[in-house]
């Protein structure tokens, strides 16, 4: 009998006869927006800042990866005209250039969504190149929409839900502040193994087009 | 043979670690701090209690119809590309695991927190092929470098001091011997860059695995966990049966009572979602057996714990979320810390399974190690009847012991063992003063207390009291 029948045939006999007790019918998800001041209060509770600018939430930063969504570029594009140049700062495809992605200072992509209920952001993978650019840099700067505030985690769950379980994202990421640890005596200590610093810059929706 | 097992020896090595005064005031310290955490945390959320009553009830139905949502799991991660191997014990395990690891041509491998490797003794059987395998979670790397265990399920080096953790770097890596936390985590995190950079396989466990869309969420603050699962080419994730929730809309309430209980979190900083292997790995083939990129979560069954699913008493076990709060409120824990539970799960979450899963006869004092307080039941996210399951367990040791069923044997037996020395009398004075509003409705002494009245402990003992006036 193969492992996968004994395992099976096992469990059938220790079930046999049990009455399974009922599944709790699920709670309603809220429908609507979140609250974008509840987001900003919950984010800024576990250390995330809210920048303005993107050129404010870049600081010093002078080596910058990007993710491939189109926002970031955008963004980029508006920085370095703003600037009459990029500030001295140079910016690469974070997500092709691993060895240069390791070195960089900071890492700029966008967040899918943002959870009212716990500042959480939402890095859907299959939307954007943005994995590695948001955990390898010591800075991650996230561009989300004003527009995009989920108010739960349930409402998050069912963001993600498809029919069909192979047209899922096949990574999605939940981030709820900078990478932390409290290993030692439960000091608190930011930027183990992920970025030290998570800066928001809140966006507008792009105006509609004229019909 | 389960590697690492010493359960027989917990008297004597709950009797070292009495002796540890360094060890016994870290984890006071620590478990003080997270309980304090954790309660405001609950606080905030007037719903705790329908929470907990949801989650109980949604693992109480899955592990019903574990089968079949076991089946519909599998279906939909292998229509989702993931590869799914099924072992039927730890060796079966190890050796499905070192098996994938070798036709990946034995590069280098990270490791994620994850208990169920520590069941199966997973390192031990890699690096009996000579492969070195490096656990990235802070806690568990510095439990690595001291050649040891982790001692706690969310802090696993809960019982050392940063003096100590600094000591164990300056032995180790040559770095400063006064060094601080921060310097410590910062050394931590350039070696184990490195070793991400450098890898090709990264572990990890799995905390919760969706039937209906075949997905798999695993939780984390550090960020070692998303880099395991996403820099080296093959990630083999490796899930207990008894992870499983039925719908996508489950988690929630998982969400909510996980990281509170754990660490007083209202979320950890990073959770992720695997539907399928992640993208972007190349040219090699998604499907390919075990060779190809992303997750492989092979259903890691260990020992017995089918053994725990046709009782419902014992089922209720396997409805263990690994959050650790049992630990932090038990006053055994706080004396004796993890190691002397002689395997992989301490306190009272430990007491029950390690019996269960290795067999009673391999643990027989485990279940006596309580307090008899309750505090662990009420502190459960998932409402497992710990008390009653450590009762239950207790009957079935006593009867391996040759003692007539029923309660008094263990009972009195308990007694006998704290009444033997004179370190472990103060220990139980203690303990009664803690444990005594909630000893008298629970416990193996409930029945005999419902006839009667207790005498309340005193604040301060005689002892006490004695010690005092003669200073």
């Amino acid at each position: 009998m193969s492992a996968r029948d004994s395992i099976l045939s096992r469990i059938r006999d220790g079930l046999r006869g049990v009455e399974a007790p009922p599944l709790p019918a699920p709670d309603p998800v809220p429908g609507g927006p979140g609250e974008l001041a509840a987001f900003r209060a919950l984010a800024e509770s576990v250390g995330v800042e809210f920048h303005d600018t993107l050129a404010s939430a870049l600081g010093d930063a002078r080596s910058v990866a990007v993710s491939d969504a189109p926002e970031v570029a955008a963004a980029v594009d508006r920085l370095a005209a703003a600037d009459g140049g990029a500030g001295g700062r140079s910016f690469f495809d974070g997500w092709s250039d691993r060895a240069a992605l390791l070195e960089a200072d900071a890492g700029i992509t966008t967040a899918q969504y943002g959870v009212a209920e716990t500042g959480t952001l939402l890095l859907i993978g299959d939307d954007e190149r943005h994995r590695l650019v948001s955990l390898l840099p010591p800075l991650h700067v996230a561009l989300l929409r004003r527009d995009r505030i989920l108010p739960t985690l349930g409402a998050a769950l069912a963001a993600l839900r498809r029919e069909d379980p192979a047209a899922m994202s096949r990574v999605t990421t939940f981030v709820t502040g900078p990478s932390r640890t409290a290993d030692i005596e439960l000091q608190l200590v930011l930027g183990v193994h992920g970025p030290r610093a998570l800066r928001v810059v809140l966006t507008d929706p792009p105006a509609a087009a004229n019909p | 043979m389960i590697h690492g097992l010493k359960a027989r020896e917990f008297d004597r090595l709950s009797r070292e670690a009495l002796g540890d005064d360094i060890q016994r005031g870290a984890i006071g310290k620590a478990t003080d701090l997270i309980r304090g955490r954790r309660g405001a945390a609950v606080a905030r959320l007037p719903e705790w209690e329908e929470l907990r009553e949801r989650a109980r009830a949604v693992k109480a139905h899955t592990l019903a119809r574990l089968d079949h949502y076991l089946l519909q799991f599998v279906e939909r991660a292998e229509a989702a590309g993931v590869v799914v191997h099924w072992a039927s014990d730890a060796t079966d395990a190890t050796e499905i695991i070192t098996g994938l690891v070798a036709e990946a041509g034995e590069r280098p491998i990270v490791k994620a927190k994850s208990m169920v490797t520590e069941e199966i003794g997973l390192n031990h059987a890699l690096e009996a092929r000579g492969l070195r395998p490096v656990e990235t979670d802070l806690g568990e790397w510095i439990q690595q470098l001291a050649g040891e265990p982790p001692s706690h399920i969310i802090v696993p080096a809960i019982h050392k001091t940063q003096a100590q953790i600094a000591r164990l770097f300056a032995e180790q890596l040559g770095s400063a011997e006064d060094a601080s936390a921060e310097e410590l985590t910062a050394i931590a995190r350039r070696i184990l860059r490195q070793e991400f950079a450098d890898a090709a396989i990264g572990i990890s466990g799995v905390n919760f695995a969706v039937a209906e869309t075949g997905s798999f969420l695993l939780l984390e603050n550090e960020g070692n966990i998303r880099l395991t699962t996403s820099l080296p080419r093959l990630h083999l994730a490796v899930m207990g049966i008894e992870k499983l929730v039925p719908r996508l809309s489950d988690l929630e309430v998982f969400l909510r009572l996980l990281p509170r209980s754990g660490t007083g979190q209202h979320l950890t900083s990073y959770q992720s979602i695997f539907t399928g292997p992640a993208p972007g790995r190349g040219a090699a083939p998604r499907r390919g057996r075990g060779g190809g990129p992303g997750g492989a979560p092979p259903p890691a069954r260990r020992h017995r714990r089918r053994a725990l699913v046709g009782d419902e008493l014992r089922r209720s076990s396997l409805q263990c979320i690994r959050c650790g709060a049992c630990l932090n409120v038990c006053p055994v824990y706080r004396q004796i810390g993890g190691h002397a539970y002689g395997w992989v799960y301490p306190g009272p979450i430990g007491a029950v399974l390690t019996p269960q899963l290795a067999g009673i006869h391999e643990a027989k004092a485990l279940p006596l190690a309580s307090s008899l307080g309750g505090a662990c039941e009420e502190g459960c996210p998932v409402k497992i009847a710990l008390p009653e399951v450590l009762r239950d367990l207790g009957r079935e040791a006593g009867e391996a012991q040759g003692e007539a069923p029923g309660g008094e044997g263990f009972g009195c037996g308990r007694w006998a063992w704290f009444m033997r020395t004179p370190r472990r009398y103060r220990w139980a004075l203690r303990l009664a003063r803690l444990g005594f509003p909630l000893g008298k409705r629970l416990g193996p002494f409930r029945r005999w207390a419902e006839q009667r009245e207790l005498p309340r402990p005193a604040a301060r003992s005689f002892r006490d009291q004695w010690k005092e006036r003669s200073r």
